[in-house]
Order: C-alpha cells, then sequence, then structure tokens
C-alpha cells in the first residue's frame, strides 16, 4: 500500500497561511458593510414594527444603543418598507414582535432571542433582524442582549 | 461468498465491504457534527450536501457486492454481474446532478449578493462566534474520508470495482473541499462576503467534473462499449492485449470485448460464413419478433488450445 499523503507541500504552506490568518482574526468578524462602526458612538436608526416598541423590544434596543454608546432613532413604516431599508442600510435593526421564523428570514439576518412571542397560540422565539452578512454587528448586538432570552 | 472471484479478490472485496461500512459510520457523525455547525454558510451547506450525499456510493458498493454473487435465475439468466455498471451509473448521477446543484447555489448567493450572516453561540460558558465552529466540524469532516479514501483505492483498483474507486476518489479528494470551505468561512471572518460562494463554487466545479466523467464511463459500460480505464473514459489496454491474444487463436475472426461489471466478457466473431440470415431467424423465431433476433453466440468455458488455461 502506498504511503498516505494528505496534501502536497504547497498546500501545507497554504494550510499554515490560512492557521496565521485564523490567529489575526481571533478577536471577531468583520462587517462587509461596516455597520457596527457607522453606529458605534453615533446614532442606531431602528425600524420600530409597532409603536410604540413592547417592553422587551424596548429593552433591547436600549442594551444595544448603550453598549454601542449611540443615540436610538425610532423610524415607523409598514414592514415591507422597514426590511427594504434594512436590506439597504438605510437603517441598522427592526425590532417589534419579530419571530424566529418570521417569512423575511431569507432577506435579513436574526439575532439570538430576547425573549418569547406567542403567535396564534404558537409560542416562538422573538428576535431581531439585522442587515444580512453583517457579522460584526450581529455579534456586538447579541453580547449586548445576552440573556434576555432566558 | 462469490464463486465468480478468486479467493485473493474476494479477500480484498470483503475488507473493502468493511472499510465501506466505517465509511458509513464515519459519515453519519460527520452530518450530525456538520449539520450542528452549519448556520446559514453556503460553503458549510456545499460540504455538508456533498457529505450527506457521498454515502451513496458505500450503501450502492455494499448493495452491488450483496447481488452480483447471486446465482443467475430463469428470471435473470445471465446473473447479476451488471448491477455494479447498474450502482455505478445511479453513483455517477448522483455526483452529477449534486454538482450542478451546488454550482446553481453558488451562483446564485454571488448574482444575488447574498451575504451569509453567522452569529455567536455560547458553548460551556465560551462565546464563541459560529464561524471557528464552523472551522473545527470543516477540518473534523476532512480527516476520516481522506484515511479511508487513501485505503480504499488500491482494494478498488485491485478489484476493478468503479463504485469503490469513484468513492475512494471523491474521499480523498475530501481536502480539498474542507479547505475551500475552511477559506470560504475565514474569508467571511474578514468581511469578504463574496469569499464563501466562491469557495463552494469551486468546490461544486469539482463535483460536477468528476460526476461527468464517470457518467461517461458508465454510459458507455451499459452500451456495451469498450472496457474503460477506472479512472478515465480511455479504453482499458487489456482489450488490446486480449484482442490479439484471442485473433491469433482465431486467425480472420473478430474479437470485441465489453465489460459486465468488474467482468470482462469477449466475442469472437467469424467473418464470413456465420452470420445469421434472415430466413435462418425467422426459423427460429417464427413470428413478428424475428427481426429481434440479430447475433446468436456460442460461449466457450475454455480456449481450444492450450486446455486448462485459467481466466485471469
Amino acid at each position: 500500500m502506498r504511503s498516505i499523503q494528505i496534501a502536497p507541500p504547497s498546500l501545507r504552506a497554504l494550510i499554515a497561511a490560512l492557521a496565521l490568518a485564523m490567529l489575526a482574526a481571533c478577536k471577531v468578524p468583520a462587517d462587509p458593510e461596516g455597520t457596527t462602526v457607522e453606529v458605534t458612538g453615533d446614532l442606531l436608526k431602528v425600524g420600530a414594527l409597532t409603536t410604540p416598541l413592547d417592553t422587551t423590544d424596548a429593552e433591547a434596543v436600549r442594551r444595544i444603543s448603550e453598549a454601542m454608546q449611540a443615540q436610538t432613532e425610532l423610524v415607523t413604516g409598514d414592514p415591507h418598507s422597514l426590511f427594504t431599508q434594512l436590506e439597504e442600510g438605510a437603517i441598522h435593526l427592526v425590532a417589534g414582535r419579530i419571530p424566529a421564523n418570521t417569512p423575511f428570514s431569507a432577506d435579513v439576518g436574526l439575532s439570538a432571542p430576547i425573549g418569547r412571542i406567542q403567535l396564534a397560540g404558537e409560542s416562538e422565539d422573538r428576535v431581531l433582524a439585522i442587515r444580512k452578512g453583517e457579522n460584526r454587528f450581529l455579534v456586538t448586538l447579541n453580547r449586548a442582549i445576552e440573556g434576555m432570552g432566558n | 461468498m462469490n464463486p465468480d472471484v478468486p479467493d485473493e479478490i474476494d479477500r480484498k472485496l470483503r475488507r473493502a465491504a468493511k472499510l465501506e461500512w466505517w465509511s458509513i459510520f464515519w459519515l453519519l457523525t460527520i452530518i450530525a457534527v456538520m449539520y450542528f455547525a452549519m448556520g446559514s454558510s453556503q460553503a458549510m451547506k456545499s460540504a455538508w450536501i456533498e457529505d450527506s450525499l457521498s454515502l451513496f456510493p458505500p450503501v450502492l458498493f455494499l448493495l452491488a457486492r450483496k447481488f452480483e454473487a447471486k446465482p443467475a435465475t430463469d428470471k435473470y439468466p445471465f446473473g447479476f454481474h451488471r448491477v455494479g455498471s447498474l450502482a455505478f451509473l445511479l453513483a455517477a448521477g448522483v455526483l452529477t446532478a449534486m454538482g450542478g446543484f451546488l454550482l446553481y447555489e453558488a451562483a446564485r448567493a454571488l448574482v444575488m449578493q447574498d451575504h451569509p450572516t453567522i452569529g455567536n453561540v455560547t458553548i460551556f460558558g465560551w462565546d464563541v462566534w459560529l464561524g471557528w465552529l464552523m472551522v473545527a466540524a470543516l477540518v473534523y469532516s476532512v480527516i476520516p474520508p481522506v484515511i479511508l479514501g487513501h485505503m480504499k483505492k488500491p482494494l478498488a483498483q485491485a478489484t476493478s470495482d468503479k463504485i469503490l474507486y469513484t468513492d475512494a476518489d471523491m474521499n480523498a479528494a475530501d481536502w480539498k473541499t474542507g479547505l475551500a470551505g475552511i477559506a470560504g468561512i475565514i474569508g467571511i471572518s474578514f468581511g469578504f462576503w463574496w469569499a464563501d460562494a466562491v469557495a463552494a463554487g469551486l468546490i461544486s466545479f469539482d463535483i460536477l467534473r468528476d460526476g461527468l466523467r464517470n457518467l461517461r464511463i458508465a454510459v458507455a459500460e451499459l452500451l456495451d462499449g469498450a472496457p474503460r480505464e477506472l479512472a478515465s473514459a480511455d479504453i482499458h489496454p487489456i482489450v488490446e492485449r486480449l484482442s490479439t491474444g484471442l485473433q491469433q487463436r482465431f486467425p480472420g475472426h473478430d474479437v470485441q470485448v465489453r465489460e459486465t461489471g468488474r467482468f470482462l466478457r469477449a466475442n469472437v466473431i467469424s467473418p464470413k460464413g456465420g452470420e445469421l440470415q434472415d430466413n435462418e431467424a425467422s426459423r427460429l423465431v417464427s413470428d413478428d419478433h424475428a427481426w429481434r433476433l440479430v447475433a446468436v453466440g456460442r460461449q466457450m468455458r475454455e480456449l481450444p488450445e492450450r486446455e486448462g488455461e485459467e481466466r485471469g
């Protein structure tokens, strides 16, 4: 039987480079569109699906703006225009009784649960919606709302 | 177990079967681990689907081995040697479909500019970005197949088993899939949303190419084409050797070689006087179906000269 050769030398170099890259990136993932940098110390624009936001959603938004040392600006509107604005980056967050199985989940990113929600007798995790792929922002806000889902 | 193959080959097939059972076991653990780490990464999804579909070749191999050894019956008077061909066509079809699907998914993600969202989870009190868990899962998913693949390959070559060879080849190439997946996740961690879909696309290209090549080989076998090599659609050198050898013993005759599963069958055709005449056929099958009889062959268990020579 031939000896087992996992990878040729050129690939070993690539693996080593990847390992170094992993060490360098050990902090948090980056945002492709830079949401975290945009919001931090500035303004968090929140699309509110209900006016006013109920206590759980309001508390989550308060914690996030506090963690990011940002002012909060509420934007109201119908669900489709709010989610479209979120996809385009005009607002940073959509809140207001969003269940984890929301039909918008294909087009937006969802936070960790911030509580439960009753919909037609079924109990679902309550979440916040963010722009897709803004992973550093997602990690930052998940840390801010940590413990709310329990 | 299989009366048609020598002990040596039978032993190797048994060993291969054992390895395939192990493959199924490890694949199931990998599929479970990958499922929990999958999240919404395209490359992870591709790798997961690939891992799930790589269950097919081991299962098909085990089924084909079981059926191949069965004796001929009234309904299947030629026996079941070609079960291997059928299973190989299925495995190749699965591979091709998988490659095509993954390529479509990756292209769709790139065109739609689908940014993969990967959050963090808390495990044992540690707050970890799910991306690092995916990398760990991918590393795990590479190790068993690569080792098993390298163990299966020599067995596949010795037993001329195409399914086993495809399986071993896919397994041995698994590190490429894993590495591409890892590169995709690391790309995301740097904020390159497209890295993931590009990685998935590269993986799928590889799968699609293998699938199409195997499909060509499988189709050739089902169309009674000349026996092909295990890893390419080129004609196996054994055909040339066999044809020359038989032509020496039957001067002036034509030789046709085809393959049924792992076995070879050769026909020696006399060039003149041996053709079936129309009226002969209708005498044998005297009805509307006479036209369907195009040839009557005579099978030789032993070659007329130099008797006692064993089949290779």
